[in-house]
């Protein structure tokens, strides 16, 4: 179970080069899938679409997920994997541009487990990703799995 | 929109005024009616007392002459031929009756056969061609006759009242005439007057004059058979007219009464202005009363009508500012959500970009650096900064925002905490400076503490910005009276500005000092001077150049 996958969610082809970038100055060496929009999130969650045939019980250790995404926002993505048995206790860490106290809220309120502002000082960028993958992939206790959905 | 409010008003104003016409019209022709009604029913009462009088006053004369007529005596005479003697047995009866002016006896052909007081004259005498006889003689029942003049000086205008004399079997053996001088009926009628127009006259069964105040009694006889009033009493019918009077030159009110058995006819007259001066009187007052009472109500009503449509246009301008503000209301809500809209965008979208310049920029210098010189790696740190400035820039615009847009939520403030926490956490920041701090105690105020420590915030790390190139520095916190009213100050001995451009401090993106001198982006005073604004406060400075600046500010309330 240690090396489970990331899931980033992230529409913006430069955050997810930048993204992968940070991860891999940290030596973070988790498989990280990266989709494009909030509907590509739950198809590969829920084993659907272009990834029917996923075994869905082969669940990500920490979603990033931004909140502004083509077709499915970052909020309904959430609500989403809250309502899903499966999925419903899976970290899923905010990871945004925005600092408006209306996603913070929102976000908090359909269950997000961390709010994390991306810097735009690329730096600060790599600092936050660290401590992210520190504290999700290391210290952090996943739930265990539920099988027999 | 008015004209239909206009037409409204004038129907509510018929509406009331109408019914209070037609309720004064129909009051006043009532009353009309009922003042006519009683003038005609009270001379027709007169004319009613009248016609009974006249009646009565003949059926005296009728009935003195049956009960002479009568006398056991008297008859016998009469029907032995002793004329005489009959007419010298009534002598001293007939002198206790003064109006009787001449009295005699004749024969059933109406030859006289003797007279009171003596008449030698008389005796002989054939009157069957007076009236008298011809009504007497018709059907043998006492008759009172027309006005005629008598046949001898003084030629005597008289009314002869004549009554047969009958025996045991009461066959006409006689008959007895006594005459009676219309100045008897003259005298009677002068005293029936009333008003200063009004009298009585009364006329035989030819309609001629017996007795009328406006007449001498012996002048001459005076037909008035063709005056309407007359010839429909002579009819037997009773009423009254309005006949108008050439003579006179005015109308007359006449109601005349048939006299009941012997054809003669009363009538009462009086100008009818008179008889209808207390009714046009009544009238007159009645009438002004009621145009008065209209005119009263119709004001009330104008009034009424004024005042309500005063308080409609009040109402109705009440309504239309309501609406109008709810339209501004839902406009500014439009307008709002648009502008979180526009900074949600602006935070998550204008960022996303400079994020990507700043790390490219990075990696970059990461891993290509030795492909460019020094001059080039110093260009792409410089990219690196301006993106990082732009996003400094995109933070104080939100947050700048977020202060005009965010709830007032009201509590007491501890400002001299607020400050000590700041202060504290600028150290923090910024070790290595040498920064005396000095705060008053107990400053508190009523304002929302978020806005309070923004405002604060921006306040004091202006002064510890601005005093960073002295080696050392004092910043003061305080507060004094000013007209009962609370200005707090922020005062450091830092570079100070230029008295000249005070009133760029607080324009957005107005800055006094290059980024090289003090970085910033020009927002921190303007965000302070927004969360005064918005607690009702006012914010202003002092300062001169290198001798430090002062910033005041008051909260409202």
């Amino acid at each position: 179970m240690h090396n489970r996958n990331i899931l980033l969610v992230e529409d913006n082809l430069d955050d997810v080069e930048l993204t992968l970038r940070a991860f891999k100055k940290n030596n973070i060496a988790n498989e990280i899938i990266v989709v494009n929009d909030g509907v590509c999130a739950l198809d590969y969650l829920f084993g659907q679409g272009k990834y029917k045939g996923r075994n869905i019980e082969d669940i990500p250790q920490v979603i990033l997920l931004d909140l502004k995404l083509p077709k499915l926002d970052g909020h309904e993505v959430l609500r989403r994997i809250r309502a899903d048995e499966l999925t419903r206790l899976l970290p899923v860490v905010i990871m945004t541009s925005s600092k408006e106290e209306q996603d913070l809220i929102e976000s908090y309120k359909n269950g997000a487990n961390s709010y994390v502002r991306k810097p735009v000082d690329f730096n600060q960028f790599v600092d936050a990703v660290k401590q992210l993958g520190f504290y999700w992939l290391l210290l952090n206790e996943a739930p265990p799995v539920e099988k027999g959905r | 929109m008015k004209l239909k409010h206009r037409v409204f008003q004038y129907l509510i104003f018929l509406g009331f005024i109408l019914p209070i016409v037609v309720m004064a019209v129909f009051s006043y022709a009532h009353l009309s009616r009922d003042l006519n009604r009683a003038v005609f029913d009270r001379r027709a009462a007169m004319a009613e007392i009248a016609a009974t009088f006249a009646k009565e006053k003949l059926d005296h004369f009728v009935d003195l002459g049956i009960s002479f007529s009568s006398r056991p005596y008297f008859v016998k005479f009469v029907k032995d031929g002793n004329w005489k003697d009959a007419a010298e047995i009534l002598r001293n009866t007939l002198a206790d009756f003064s109006f009787i002016h001449l009295f005699f006896l004749t024969d059933t052909e109406g030859t006289v056969r003797a007279g009171l007081p003596r008449d030698d004259e008389l005796i002989g005498e054939n009157f069957v061609f007076r009236d008298w006889y011809k009504g007497v003689s018709r059907d043998w029942r006492p008759y009172v006759s027309e006005v005629y003049e008598t046949r001898y000086t003084p030629f005597y205008k008289v009314v002869a009242i004549a009554v047969p004399i009958k025996d045991e079997e009461g066959r006409p053996i006689g008959i007895m005439v006594f005459l009676v001088k219309l100045d008897v009926f003259t005298q009677w009628v002068g005293t029936y007057k009333f008003g200063a127009s009004g009298f009585l006259f009364i006329v035989d069964h030819h309609g001629h004059i017996v007795a009328h105040p406006g007449f001498p009694p012996q002048g001459d006889i005076i037909d008035f058979s063709g005056v309407p009033s007359v010839r429909k009493a002579l009819k037997g019918e009773e009423g009254s007219l309005l006949f108008y009077n050439d003579i006179e030159k005015q109308e007359r009110l006449l109601v005349f009464k048939p006299v009941p058995h012997y054809g003669w006819g009363c009538v009462v007259t009086q100008s009818s202005r008179e008889a209808f001066m207390v009714r046009d009187d009544t009238l007159k007052i009645a009438g002004i009363l009621y145009l008065i009472a209209l005119f009263l109500s119709s004001i009330i009503m104008i009034f009424i009508l004024r005042y309500i449509s005063a308080h409609e246009v009040t109402e109705e301008k009440i309504r239309r500012l309501n609406a109008e503000l709810a339209r501004r209301l839902v406009q500014l809500k439009d307008v709002n959500k648009e502008l979180e809209a526009f900074s949600y965008s602006v935070s998550h979208d204008l960022r996303a970009p400079l994020r990507s310049i700043d790390g490219f920029s990075h990696i970059i210098l990461e891993e290509y650096a030795d492909r460019f010189d020094e001059k080039g790696r110093d260009y792409f740190k410089r990219i690196r900064a301006a993106a990082q400035h732009m996003a400094e820039l995109i933070d104080d615009l939100l947050s700048l925002a977020r202060v005009s847009r965010s709830e007032l939520h009201f509590e007491e403030v501890d400002l001299s905490a607020l400050a000590h926490k700041i202060a504290g956490s600028l150290k923090e920041r910024h070790p290595g400076r040498d920064v005396e701090f000095l705060i008053s105690p107990g400053m508190t105020a009523r304002g929302d503490s978020l806005l309070l420590e923004g405002a604060l915030i921006n306040l004091l790390e202006n002064s510890w910005k601005f005093t960073s190139k002295h080696v050392r520095a004092k910043i003061e916190f305080g507060v004094f009276k000013e007209k009962g009213k609370d200005v707090f100050f922020v005062r450091d001995d830092g570079a100070g500005f230029d008295m000249n451009y005070a009133s760029k401090l607080f324009g957005a993106f107005q800055r006094l000092h290059t980024q090289g001198e003090f970085p910033g982006t020009g927002i921190g005073l303007v965000t302070a001077r927004r969360i005064l604004h918005r607690h009702g406060g006012r914010i202003w400075a002092e300062g001169a150049v290198e001798k430090g600046a002062t910033f005041y500010f008051t909260l409202g309330g």
